[in-house]
């Protein structure tokens, strides 16, 4: 539970690529899992979480 | 034979043929969504689907054929689409075993392609919407079975096409498909699929059916047609997975062990995207299909895909709420609240007994909200419905929330962690009058007299309101 319980919270992660800069929609079970590279749906690009040029978590 | 093309015979005058090349990426989505946005529902028959490469494919691509419910209940052998609850519900009552031909003569192996000559890309998968992770098959059955008892199970699931012979496998966790693949995996070994496309849509709707596991889907299948389905062994497993003789296209494969991989975003049932996520992956050994097949694809999050999973869901509702409840006469799943809403109609309910037959029905993992009404509200008029919740509820009085309950996936308004969620029950009924035939306690709703409305409806015949102001 929040400090703020009635305040709407959201509950989405996104990456950007760092080849294209797209931002792309990612689960947080596949944000945690290091070994498996995440796949740019614009540029098909693969790079693990790390190396993503960006990442906001919810 | 009973197959996608007899049906699609029966059907004629309800397909939308465009003779225009139309693009697999979005186009034939996009058409849907318009059609959706104006309540038409035919079927969409694409002669000239265009791939990516600019080619036009020689696979024409059969869409939206689910988005009708009266289309989809009529080819359920439902005349009345408000009576799919009940009807779905004794489906599994009504199975008949299916029955094995020699493969040789299936329509399905008229094509064979194994090995390296096997290519995906053949198939004119779409890229539904913007944002998707590339071209999707949406309407493929997805069969294993359990190593322990050798019973198959099916469902549907989205697959990605990344290649030649490579699909991403979208698996949720609790799926007996998922059982089945982890118990392949526990020992070693890869999990043996295969996925068949394209046939007569009371055959695709009964496979759907909810069921225990390990309990095989073809039986279901054949009682909702009315007749034995024609199997016939797969060519990369044998008799360990049938495949339906008479489908269009047949994908075989194996689910290699622990081989997870990113999979997604894809536009989702919920109207909103889903996200990446981890899933296993399919490495493709072979493809038959039909010399002339028709690919079919479901318009992911339209009616096309929420008409036939929500009448499914009618049954399950029904059979799970009917338990409790004598006076629940119908269940509702509505588009407009994807698969989150049902609406429950019940007729001179006990005092107590709706919210009986709700907590039944709010066991669902799928559901989020519950709603009672009663027998004068049309249950599958949204406006009947929020006239019902405007006039027949008192917040504090008939809201049941439920916290703690298991969580319904891909809610874009879930709490971003942990596995429950609160749900809602709200029951619009009316209160009970003290005695059988007596006026309930409150006020009468207005009504105009049988006969004036029939006079009404004879005076409005034939009138062209086209151009009328909505």
């Amino acid at each position: 539970m929040t400090d703020a319980p009635f305040e709407k919270q959201g509950n989405s992660n996104w990456a950007q690529c760092r080849k294209c800069d797209h931002w792309f929609h990612v689960s947080p079970a596949l944000l945690k899992m290091s070994d498996i590279d995440l796949i740019c749906p614009s540029c098909g690009h693969a790079f693990t979480s790390a190396d993503a040029k960006e990442i906001i978590k919810n | 034979m009973t197959d996608l093309r007899t049906y699609l015979n029966e059907i004629d005058n309800a397909i939308f043929r465009p003779d225009q090349p139309i693009a697999v990426e979005q186009e034939i989505t996009a058409l849907q969504h318009v059609m959706a946005a104006r309540n038409a529902n035919p079927a969409i028959l694409v002669r000239q689907p265009k791939l990516p490469n600019g080619r036009i494919s020689d696979m024409p691509v059969l869409t939206n054929l689910f988005a009708s419910r009266e289309l989809s209940a009529r080819a359920m052998g439902i005349e009345d689409h408000r009576n799919s609850a009940k009807e779905m519900a004794g489906l599994s009552a009504r199975a008949i075993d299916p029955v094995t031909v020699d493969p040789t003569s299936a329509p399905v192996r008229e094509i064979v392609e194994e090995g390296d000559v096997a290519d995906l890309q053949v198939l004119p998968a779409l890229r539904q919407h913007d944002g998707d992770a590339g071209h999707y098959v949406t309407c493929g059955h997805v069969v294993t079975y359990d190593p322990d008892t050798g019973i198959d199970n099916m469902g549907i699931q989205r697959l990605w096409v990344r290649g030649k012979n490579l699909m991403g496998c979208y698996m949720l966790e609790t799926s007996h498909n998922m059982i089945n693949l982890r118990k392949f995996w526990k020992n070693g070994e890869p999990c043996p699929v295969a996925i068949w496309i394209g046939h007569h849509p009371a055959i695709e709707m009964g496979a759907q059916s909810k069921l225990g596991y390990p309990e095989s889907h073809w039986g279901v299948a054949g009682g909702a047609l009315g007749k034995p389905l024609r199997l016939a062994p797969s060519v990369t497993h044998g008799d360990k997975i049938m495949v339906p003789a008479d489908a269009e296209i047949v994908i075989e494969g194996f689910l290699p062990p622990n081989r997870i991989e990113a999979e997604g975003p894809f536009a989702e049932f919920s109207g909103y995207q889903g996200p990446q996520i981890p899933n296993p992956v399919v490495e493709v050994t072979c493809i038959t299909r039909r010399k002339d097949a028709i690919y079919h694809d479901c318009g992911s999050g339209l009616p096309d895909h929420l008409v036939p999973d929500n009448m499914g869901m009618e049954g399950y509702v029904y059979s799970l709420a009917r338990q409790v409840s004598p006076s629940l006469i119908n269940v509702h799943v509505p588009v407009s609240g994807r698969r989150f809403h049902a609406y429950l109609q019940f007729k001179n309910p006990r005092p107590g007994e709706a919210r009986d037959a709700m907590m039944a029905a709010i066991a669902f993992r799928r559901l989020k909200a519950v709603y009672a009404f009663d027998d004068d509200i049309d249950i599958f008029d949204d406006r009947q419905a929020m006239w019902a919740l405007a006039t027949r509820v008192q917040w504090h009085r008939d809201v049941i929330r439920l916290n703690g309950l298991t969580l319904a996936p891909l809610d874009p308004s879930a709490p971003a962690s942990g596995n429950t969620i609160t749900k809602a029950a709200i029951d619009a009924t009316l209160p009970a009058a003290a005695l059988p035939n007596q006026p309930k306690p409150v006020a009468p709703r207005n009504r105009v007299s049988d006969q004036a409305l029939a006079a009404a409806t004879a005076t409005l015949d034939g009138v062209d309101m086209s151009s009328w102001p909505s």
